[in-house]
């Protein structure tokens, strides 16, 4: 009797995190991966991982500041691409400095994010189909302007910041990582420690309610759209600078793995709650995954279905918590 | 004597430990149309929800009968095949389908799994004539009026091929010229042979339409006579009598300066963009007083609070506060200029069901737990810990969900949250609804210290009772104009019913 009661306190803390939709498949996979191959935990490797991780990371920051708002954004993958390429084409067409076509990309980026605010908020469109029209139109620009051509050569000190990194030792740590690292830890303590992310969580949680108690969810929900943009086209940039080119392709499908690192890191779909913490976990984990599986020789083809079963699994949790904790406690 | 079409027997539904119906008995005669008339919450709906099959079989005492046989209504399709119908207050179409696939809806003749359209189109002229709806039945619903709307849902309900059709305050929606063609057609299916079941508590249109009313309260059959033999007084009393107990801690205190005004505030109707559904309203407020906005359920007087505040569009020719000319443009302006909106459906719109208690009673006035835009913990929580107590909430701590709150405590968190924006004028719209005795008296006695701190508070409520108990003048409302104006020594809900269902008119 005792016992069981202690399995089900347990339990029930355990049900309480949030993360705990990824912390378990993530803690499983680690030991999997770890066990079956040596390279999988040395420091090479992971810093590997945690590069591709940075990625995703950036962008789902924006995502999950949206998501938890009340909306999404399917067009990140596209933005993306046009972030790098306009950056890319401003430096090597036009002989922009570094820093002037970086601001502008970034800005295109934003200009995505208010067209996207402006038809889900002022139009009212459903956010899939707005920022569905919008990855059309952001892909479209893309290939039309570079006709499917990378873009290159890029300056040399421009790639340094993807491909660089601060020495520690004989260690390299990656920019992008530290860069990830450091807007992970501003975002969070954003949304729990500032008036803005009260207003996300509210707006996300009960439009209405919060409309009616003075919070401009209007604003806020496009403030969200503007901040996905500029990360994206952030993200897009910091791409080209890791393989030394721009490539308009190179965003599709990043908006799944995106939606995918928010969700899997507990980020409600339906808003109103989620943490930064969770897409930390969340990019880690889908760029783990992958990693961990060609290492232990799983056929590439099959990543995927191990992917989605996740993505079921942390969701399902979310979902079942509250029937759990009322199985639990009758 | 007529044909019994339709008998309810000992009809009794609880939910929890309180009973909804107690023992109803109805019967329902052909070529008739009965009126079943009640408060808010006497229990017509209840009624009508056993009657269609929406709650199911079982799940209620007694016994329902249609020609003399009983019958089992497990679903409302049950209760269709059988030959009940219901036309809901609410217009229920799809407004981007045709006439004709509302009407067909979910029946659409078919072919080898092709729609038969004109085989469709065909029928659907011969029930639209019916109904007198003098459009082509391939119009799109987007394209009529209110009425119109309401035409199909009737042809809907008359394609079924009812005995009886049930029609709960089916006027609400409509103008004036509308409800008599509605009246019409009423009358032509009754003398056809459908019996008609007609809620509504507008007792003018009751005495026209009905040959017999049957009045409910607090969920009992009080008596049904034939509708040429009553007096509006007598309907009135019916469905009123009751004692105001002491519950309510009504004090005089000094009424002060005039804290609010309005002139000529109107807001149209949201289906029917001829009609204003608040038409030209002027009032006033004062410091220390408490004005009840009396009116039935579409008079307007939710509306009006609503406008005021910014929550939907509306018009007015000047809006003072304190005596100062203001333009509110949203609810954010209005928290910012002195107003609070205790709103009508707490579940819906009442707070934010993923934020914690203290999390929700700070939420109106986010600055003052952000100290320059960063979080102080410790205002929160004393915020939170502070409202518990001074509204005696029922909850474990301050970062309890509200959604684990009873709904008499749900409520104290949604008005702590606008205490703590400090309002000049508090508007409360249902403040009690749906809570128990004893939270509806904490609540009371909380308006009445507000009033004495010299806050001025407008309140809307269906029951009648509390506004006579709580209120210091009354604003009486109907179709969104006032019809009347009374102070506290003249309250009486009789009176209240008779002004406001338009009965002297």
């Amino acid at each position: 009797m005792e016992r069981k009661n202690i399995f089900r306190q347990l339990l029930e803390k355990f049900i309480d995190i949030r993360e705990a939709g990824v912390l378990m498949p993530l803690l499983l996979a680690i030991l999997l991966f770890s066990a079956k191959s040596d390279k999988f935990l040395s420091v090479s490797n992971m810093t590997n991982v945690m590069r591709t991780a940075a990625f995703t990371m950036i962008t789902s920051i924006g995502q999950a500041f949206l998501i938890i708002a009340g909306s999404w954004d399917i067009s990140v993958g596209a933005v993306f691409s046009v972030g790098g390429v306009a950056a890319a084409a401003l430096m090597s067409y036009y002989g922009f400095p570094i820093w002037a076509a970086v601001l502008a990309a970034l800005v295109v980026g934003g200009i995505f994010g208010v067209f996207n605010g402006f038809l889900v908020q002022k139009i009212k469109l459903p956010p899939f189909i707005a920022t569905m029209g919008t990855m059309y139109v952001a892909r479209g620009l893309c290939t039309g302007y570079t006709k499917g051509v990378s873009v290159y050569p890029l300056p040399e000190s421009f790639l340094g910041v993807g491909q660089g990194g601060i020495p520690i030792g004989n260690y390299e740590l990656p920019y992008v990582i530290v860069i990830a690292l450091v807007m992970a830890a501003i975002a969070g303590f954003a949304l729990r420690y500032t008036a803005y992310g009260r207003r996300l969580f509210a707006a996300g949680g009960n439009g209405e309610a919060a409309r009616l108690a003075g919070i401009p969810t209007v604003r806020v929900r496009f403030s969200a759209f503007v901040l996905t943009g500029i990360l994206a086209a952030l993200t897009g940039v910091l791409m080209a600078s890791r393989v030394g080119s721009a490539q308009p392709n190179i965003g599709s499908g990043f908006e799944m793995t995106v939606v995918a690192a928010c969700v899997i890191g507990g980020i409600n779909m339906e808003g109103g709650a989620g943490s930064i913490i969770g897409v930390v976990m969340g990019s880690f984990f889908m760029a783990m995954i992958s990693n961990g599986m060609t290492l232990i020789k799983i056929d590439a083809y099959w990543q995927q279905l191990v992917i989605g079963l996740v993505l079921i699994f942390a969701c399902s949790l979310e979902y079942l918590r509250n029937r759990i904790r009322a199985s639990l406690n009758r | 004597m007529a044909k019994t079409v339709l008998e309810m027997k000992g009809v009794t539904k609880s939910f929890g430990a309180t009973k909804a119906l107690k023992q109803v008995s109805i019967e329902l005669y052909e070529h008739e149309i009965l009126a079943i008339c009640g408060e808010n919450g006497a229990g017509k709906s209840t009624l009508m929800k056993v009657l269609s099959g929406s709650y199911e079989f079982g799940s209620y005492e007694g016994e329902i009968r249609i020609d003399g046989k009983p019958c089992v209504f497990r679903t409302p399709a049950d209760a269709s095949a059988a030959g009940i119908e219901m036309i809901y207050q609410e217009i229920s179409v799809h407004l981007d389908l045709s006439v004709a696939e509302n009407i067909f809806l979910g029946r659409v003749p078919l072919r080898a799994g092709m729609v038969q359209w004109k085989q469709m189109n065909e029928k659907a002229k011969s029930y639209a004539d019916m109904v007198g709806l003098k459009v082509p039945v391939t119009t799109h619903l987007r394209d009529l009026s209110a009425s119109q709307c309401q035409m199909v849902s009737i042809a809907r309900a008359l394609s079924r091929n009812p005995k009886i059709l049930v029609l709960d305050e089916p006027t609400s929606p409509l103008t004036d010229a509308e409800v008599e063609e509605l009246f019409k057609i009423l009358f032509r299916l009754r003398d056809g042979g459908i019996s008609c079941i007609y809620i509504s508590h507008k007792i003018r249109e009751i005495k026209r339409l009905a040959n017999r009313v049957c009045i409910l309260r607090d969920g009992a059959h009080v008596w049904t006579k034939p509708s040429d033999e009553l007096s509006t007084g007598e309907i009135v009393e019916a469905m009123v009598n009751r004692k105001i107990g002491n519950l309510y801690p009504k004090e005089t205190v000094e009424i002060g300066a005039e804290a609010f005004s309005v002139r000529n505030l109107r807001v149209r109707h949201p289906y029917n963009r001829k009609k204003y559904i608040v038409d030209g309203i002027d009032f006033s407020v004062r410091r220390g007083e408490i004005l009840g906005l009396v009116g039935l359920v579409g008079s307007g007087r939710s509306e009006t609070v609503n406008a005021i505040f910014g929550a939907i569009d509306g018009s007015y020719d000047e809006l003072r506060i304190d005596g100062e000319i203001v333009h509110i443009s949203d609810p954010r302006d209005a928290i910012r200029k002195g107003l609070a909106l205790l709103s009508e459906d707490r579940k819906v719109n009442g707070f934010v069901p993923t934020l914690n208690l203290a999390r929700n009673i700070t939420l109106a006035r986010l600055d003052k737990v952000f100290r320059r835009g960063v979080l102080d913990r410790e205002a929160e929580r004393k915020f939170g810990t502070d409202y518990i107590e001074r509204l005696s909430i029922k909850a474990n701590s301050e970062r309890d969900m509200v959604t684990s709150l009873s709904g008499g405590n749900q409520q104290k968190v949604v008005l702590a949250k606008w205490l703590l924006a400090e309002p000049k004028v508090l508007l409360l719209d249902e403040p009690t609804r749906g809570i128990d005795v004893g939270a509806k008296a904490q609540i009371y006695q909380i308006m009445t210290q507000l009033v004495r701190q010299g806050m001025a508070i407008v309140m809307i409520s269906s029951e009648l009772t509390e506004l006579v108990g709580m209120c210091d003048r009354y604003l009486l409302l109907a179709d969104g104009k006032i019809r009347a104006e009374l102070g506290r020594e003249d309250a009486d809900e009789e009176r209240f019913l008779r002004i406001c269902s338009g009965s002297n008119r």
